[in-house]
């Protein structure tokens, strides 16, 4: 653990109300990115990040000592999106699904299309499983070692995973026009 | 199947979209502080809510009815002890003991629910009488014992 994350654990260990805040501001935003785009909502992610960061504040004042901070949280984040998505296939519903399904079975007309939507819209048809590896090796930059401390998966299930989330994301965003 | 993202091709660009910082509204730590307060509060009302609603049920079992006072009694002027048993005591002999009342009248009180209950009298700690009184019915064993129906009030 970083001498700043250590220095955190042990402010919010001793109740130092400022360090919350502290902790908000240095990891919220890695675990930002990943809620939201995992989630793709940003109030939904909003309210993991309130939950991830009550639940780890009340763990270091229990005694949790975390051997890696970030590792740590990323793996609530991980379990609380988990949560929220509750079953591990496919978003199926939902407005962007709704537009991924439709783009996925219409060729596209508008060329004034936002490219962030095509994305979003991509991500949402790969099942939670894959799109939580993919998300955290290529957005998040996290090795597979690290991936498996953060979702419990094995390397080999992992890499499985990202290539073929890559492979899925590849093929959707073959039909957006570039 | 390869997870390698060529440079430049569509699935780089959409991952260097999605590396773009997220914003988080302003004030999440007091969104947190609030989100705690509810959670809090929450769980008050759900303690008082399970307080009350043990509270509603003990109320209910102390109101229902404790029974008929059924009085057993067994003349027997020279013995030492009687204790009854039965169903209701399961045939233990150490819950209830009669007293000599006078005049080599025994007796005891025990109240009842509703029911057939099968019982006999105890006495001297190993001779076994049926009430001469109520209906008999030997039990399992051979030994007399009696028959008592309690019927509600």
């Amino acid at each position: 653990m970083t001498p700043i994350d250590d220095s955190l654990v042990a402010r919010l260990a001793a109740g130092d109300p400022t360090a919350l805040a502290e902790l908000m501001d240095r990891h919220g935003p890695a675990l930002m990115r990943f809620a939201t785009h995992f989630l793709h909502s940003a109030s939904d992610a909003d309210e993991v990040l309130q939950d991830v960061f009550l639940r780890a504040d009340r763990a270091i004042r229990k005694g949790t000592r975390p051997e890696r901070l970030d590792a740590w949280l990323f793996r609530i984040t991980v379990n609380r999106c988990r949560s929220k998505v509750r079953r591990w296939w496919p978003i199926i519903s939902g407005p962007v699904a709704d537009r991924a399904i439709e783009r996925a079975t219409t060729a596209p007309t508008d060329e004034s299309f936002a490219w962030g939507e095509e994305i979003a819209a991509a991500l949402a048809t790969l099942s939670a499983p894959l799109r939580e590896a993919f998300l955290l090796k290529h957005v998040q930059g996290l090795e597979y070692q690290e991936m498996t401390i953060v979702t419990g998966a094995s390397v080999p299930a992992l890499k499985m995973r990202v290539a073929r989330a890559c492979e899925q994301l590849r093929e959707r965003l073959k039909e957006v026009p570039q | 199947m390869t997870d390698g993202i060529e440079p430049g091709d569509a699935l780089d660009r959409a991952v260097d979209t999605l590396r773009q910082p997220v914003p988080i509204r302003p004030g999440l730590a007091r969104r947190a502080g609030d989100r705690l307060r509810r959670r809090r509060a929450a769980r008050v009302v759900r303690g008082i809510a399970v307080v009350l609603l043990v509270g509603l049920i003990d109320l209910v079992l102390l109101r229902r009815p404790s029974g008929t006072s059924v009085t057993f009694a067994i003349t027997a002027p020279s013995v030492r002890s009687i204790a009854l048993v039965g169903d209701f005591t399961d045939w233990r002999s150490d819950r209830v003991q009669l007293k000599r009342t006078g005049a080599g009248l025994w007796q005891a009180t025990v109240k009842l629910h509703p029911g057939r209950y099968r019982f006999a009298y105890l006495v001297n700690h190993d001779e076994w009488r049926a009430d001469s009184r109520a209906a008999s019915a030997p039990d399992d064993f051979g030994r007399p014992t009696s028959v008592l129906t309690v019927v509600a009030n």
